[in-house]
């Protein structure tokens, strides 16, 4: 965002405008605390109930620094991106179902609506890049609920590992952290983390940049790296995914405390590369 | 920090307003639009505090799949719509469907403007405990949208949306273009339909009202938009309609800004600036919505332009008519108009959509041309897409071809009928007629509703008939002008039957010269030589039969004394027949080798103007489109007294009786079609030879 600032300035300096200094946002930085922390120092109290011992870890449930899993798409083989190194960073989760065009619905399938331009890019063989296939590891109630006979247990012996390539502390106790995705306790998680599989009322990702196709630049403005994009909004192999508009390990400023309305400053929650204030976030690509 | 990331949004514009103040155009983004609620927009819609713009419609997540990841609250699903309809409509609107659903979710005025499916910050909420997505209303945004924005449920009034526009449809002659040429701006949705979102970029108003192109085009002509789907016959260079640049003229109403209706542009407009929009409304139209005109789809659409100032004088309200032939207004409130300004006829004209035996043309059922539907309108006669200027001539005009039956420009794509002619004097029926989608003549028009096309076998009261004595009402010109008739003046294809030869005693004379304006033997007529406002001779009013102090709508006085001393310079036969061959104007009986109706010695016109001052209508029907006899002529004698008399109208026997002819008239015992011309003899009528004498008594 500061080199945004610096952008904008010198935009308005060319602009024979002297006065504007723009100081830098301040947000909270990091992942510890966020949402994305799904550590001891962040849950909401009932792993005890279950009789485990939360992990004090922080990256390890999305992370790890060997065995990671290069294969995201399940596809035999590991996925890379432009430059030849895998998509998935060091990535300690799993996609387990059998068929990803099986379990995604794409955007714009859904009757009643029919977009004359989105539907000649998403057909029913659509699937998410594993760039995407990332996020959707856990934000996806097929994947991340797998399995029905409970969580990781203080003997680390059920087999469900939630999805987890390697698990917190291999030895067996202490593993879990049951609380920071079940602050209801043994209820199911909360939905409205849940993005997939039925991504029809999703925002489309893992397709092109818009401005790839031809006729379509009347609607798109042109990214300044066609391959990665802009220094907020991110392309990925020129294509458009969920890191695109998320930053996982930064959550923006949280300020909401209910969800009360109105809410107080411009923030970056959820995990945004932009702020929606003025919608700044979506016409970065859209011109509206 | 809110104020920080403000400073970027507002100093990005305030640089883009910099530079758009040197030479780069920027394209107006919805920043800058009433689609903007957020609430720093400043507009009438909008939030208290809410600054995004784009959540108002759209969200990432947990969208309605209905739209593109839709997030504004849809109208209730028991909202009933009621469709844009009309006689000539062949597609077939229902309920809104695909985005069209999306736009009235606002614009049908049932829902909250800031009724949201995902409020924001909804998935912020979570601490701890479970936070669903949760509906609601934007503050500020409670209110339900009005004005001419909202266009209620009833979309009758509106151009219709949500049906599909296939190349079936546009085979229907409908005058539309192959949708498969719709890749420009103008789109159809993914299931081929049309939706508010073909005309509207509900994102940008680069041009007006959110609309995907500009009021005109590059070369300045309105409507480019229409354009894109429409394809309107004749719509081309020539056709005032689109072409003028006349302005209002400050007098009465200005025709574009009609009270209760959307002003079309600008005071300064013009017909070529307005194009469709000159005369019709697309949305919110407030007058009986067919065809979503500005008018009442009669005579009161036209007479917008085409009518009198208000303030009394000759010319109307439009800059260009300073001869006043423009305005039709004036003529048809004439004392004998084809009464289109009439209210009692209003709501008569009923176009229909024919059917494939049709070519699907916009026609009038026959039955709706007479009986109680008996109606005459401007779009009648005239089709507003195609007319020209040019109207047909004056046989008097100075023209190489003054004598042409074809139709004018002012006809030009306005549908006809043909007929197949049967014998002499024989009902022309109904079926004899074959519909002619543009008329090439322009008896075809007229004869549309003044024959048995019209009347089927039951000729309708005359609302206009004859003020005097006498039975005059309407007559079958289908009947009348059939060249199959030994007489007849010719307005259809062919020529006259008279030849203008005769043979006295062994030499051939040709009387030809009986006839002014360079007519001749295969001369053509039109209508209109006869029937029309007398104002278009003198230069000062339009041409044609909209209507005239002399009836029926003659362009000159016609009546039971014409050809009468003091007629000769004055009525109508003269124009075209010149006086001093068939009256004494010339003070003489001579020149009888200039008429057909003489001795070979005598000119018996002239004796019998000399002698009897004996009007036409004493031996020529008083009705003189065609006659079952040689030269129009008449058994003309009472029919008390002479049993094979004609009937009347064409006998004007008892109209004769102000001249004191009325017991004049050739016997119809007289077989006249058997005497040559040039070869008339007294004893033929006044004997007793043929069983009654003239009415003279001599």
């Amino acid at each position: 965002m500061p080199c945004r600032v610096v952008q904008t300035v010198c935009f308005l300096l060319l602009s024979c405008l002297t006065q504007a200094v723009v100081a830098a946002p301040t947000l909270s930085n990091t992942i510890v605390g966020s949402k994305h922390d799904l550590s001891i120092s962040n849950y909401y109290g009932i792993d005890a109930s279950f009789g485990v011992t939360p992990s004090d870890q922080i990256c390890v449930f999305c992370h790890t620094p060997h065995g990671a899993n290069v294969d995201l798409n399940n596809d035999g083989t590991t996925d890379t991106d432009d430059t030849l190194r895998p998509s998935a960073p060091l990535w300690n989760r799993n996609i387990s179902v059998a068929s990803l065009a099986a379990s995604f619905t794409p955007y714009g399938s859904a009757p009643g609506y029919q977009s004359s331009t989105l539907n000649t890019v998403f057909s029913a063989s659509w699937v998410p890049s594993p760039v995407s296939l990332v996020c959707l590891s856990c934000h996806d109630s097929a994947m991340a609920n797998s399995g029905s006979s409970g969580i990781v247990t203080t003997s680390g012996s059920d087999g469900d590992t939630h999805n987890l390539t390697n698990m917190p502390n291999r030895s067996g106790a202490g593993t879990a952290n049951c609380g920071a995705c079940h602050p209801d306790g043994g209820d199911p998680p909360p939905t409205w983390w849940q993005i997939g599989p039925d991504m029809s009322d999703d925002h489309p990702i893992s397709m092109p940049y818009p401005p790839n196709y031809s006729g379509w630049a009347d609607d798109f403005y042109p990214a300044p790296n066609s391959v990665n994009g802009w220094a907020g909004v991110k392309l990925y192999q020129g294509r458009v995914e969920c890191p695109s508009c998320h930053n996982p390990h930064n959550p923006g400023e949280i300020v909401y405390i209910d969800n009360s309305y109105p809410s107080v400053p411009v923030t970056y929650a959820p995990f945004l590369r932009e702020t929606l204030d003025g919608s700044t976030l979506c016409i970065t690509c859209h011109k509206m | 920090m809110r104020a920080q990331f403000y400073s970027t949004f507002w100093l990005r514009l305030l640089g883009a307003w910099l530079l758009l103040g040197s030479t780069v155009l920027v394209e107006a983004g919805i920043e800058t639009t009433k689609h903007n609620l957020s609430a720093s927009s400043g507009n009438t819609h909008r939030a208290t505090s809410e600054e995004r713009i784009c959540l108002m419609c759209h969200t990432p997540h947990n969208a309605n799949p209905a739209g593109p990841l839709w997030n504004h609250k849809l109208s209730s699903s028991g909202t009933v719509y009621t469709p844009y309809s009309s006689s000539t409509l062949n597609a077939a609107p229902g309920q809104p469907t695909g985005a069209s659903k999306l736009c009235l979710a606002c614009h049908d005025g049932t829902i909250a403007v800031g009724a949201l499916l995902n409020m924001p910050g909804a998935i912020q909420g979570y601490d701890g405990l479970s936070q669903p997505y949760y509906d609601g209303i934007i503050p500020g945004l409670e209110a339900m949208i009005t004005g001419t924005a909202n266009l209620g449920v009833d979309l009758r009034d509106d151009h219709p949306i949500s049906f599909v526009y296939d190349l079936s449809l546009a085979g229907y002659s409908l005058e539309l273009h192959d949708p498969a040429g719709l890749t420009g701006k103008i789109r159809l949705d993914g299931n081929d339909e049309l939706q508010c979102t073909s005309c509207h970029n509900p994102h940008s108003d680069t041009y007006p009202k959110f609309l995907r192109m500009g009021f005109t085009d590059a070369g300045g002509f309105g409507s480019p938009l229409c354009l894109e789907c429409h394809n309107k016959s004749g719509w081309e260079l020539g056709n005032k309609h689109r072409d003028s640049e006349a302005q209002w003229n400050g007098s009465g109403n200005n025709p574009w800004h009609i009270t209760g209706q959307n002003l079309a542009n600008d005071v300064g407009s013009t017909p070529k600036i307005n194009g469709c929009e000159s005369c019709h409304q697309p949305h919110n139209n407030p007058n009986g919505n067919e065809r979503l005109l500005k008018g009442d789809g009669e005579s009161g659409l036209c007479l917008n332009c085409h009518g009198n100032s208000g303030l009394g004088g000759l010319e109307g309200n439009v800059s260009d008519t300073p001869d006043s032939t423009f305005n039709i207004e004036r003529s048809l409130d004439k004392l004998y108009p084809h009464p289109a300004l009439d209210a009692a006829y209003d709501g008569r004209h009923r176009p229909i959509r024919g059917d494939a035996a049709a070519n699907y043309k916009v026609r009038e059922d026959p039955d709706n041309l007479t009986g109680a539907n008996r109606h005459v309108e401007c779009q009648d006669c005239h089709n507003p897409h195609e007319a020209k200027a040019g109207v047909s001539p004056n046989p008097e005009d100075s023209i190489s071809d003054n004598t042409t039956h074809l139709a004018s420009n002012v006809l030009k794509g306005v549908w006809g009928v043909a007929p197949s002619w049967p014998g002499a004097w024989a009902e022309v029926l109904r079926f004899d007629y074959t519909v002619v989608d543009e008329v090439t003549h322009q008896y075809q028009l007229c004869l549309k509703c003044h024959s048995d096309y019209a009347f089927n076998g039951a000729i309708p009261p005359e609302s206009y008939a004859y003020p005097g004595p006498g039975i005059y009402t309407l007559t079958d010109q289908g009947k009348e002008f059939n060249p199959n008739n030994p007489s007849y003046h010719p307005v259809t294809e062919f020529a006259g039957k008279n030849d203008f030869q005769m043979t006295v005693s062994s030499v051939v004379y040709d009387y030809s010269s009986s006839l002014l304006k360079g007519f001749t033997a295969a001369s053509t007529m039109n209508c209109t030589d006869c029937h029309s406002d007398p104002d278009a001779l003198a230069g000062t009013g339009p041409k044609g039969p909209h209507g005239s102090e002399y009836w029926p709508i003659l362009n000159a006085p016609y009546d039971e004394t014409t050809g009468q001393s003091g007629t000769w310079d004055t009525h109508l036969c003269f124009r075209c027949h010149d006086k001093n061959v068939y009256t004494n104007a010339g003070g003489t009986t001579g020149e009888w080798w200039r008429t057909g109706y003489s001795n070979g010695s005598r000119n018996l016109h002239a004796f019998h103007s000399m002698r009897r001052n004996a009007p036409c209508m004493t031996c020529h029907s008083a009705v003189p489109h065609g006659m079952p006899r040689r030269a129009l002529l008449v058994y003309g004698r009472s029919p008390s007294t002479d049993a094979g008399a004609d009937s009347e109208p064409y006998n004007a026997q008892t109209r004769r009786v102000a001249t004191g002819t009325e017991n004049w008239g050739i016997p119809s015992a007289r077989d006249v079609d058997s005497i040559p011309s040039g070869n008339w003899a007294r004893s033929y009528c006044h004997s007793t030879g043929v069983g009654v004498g003239c009415g003279m008594g001599m």
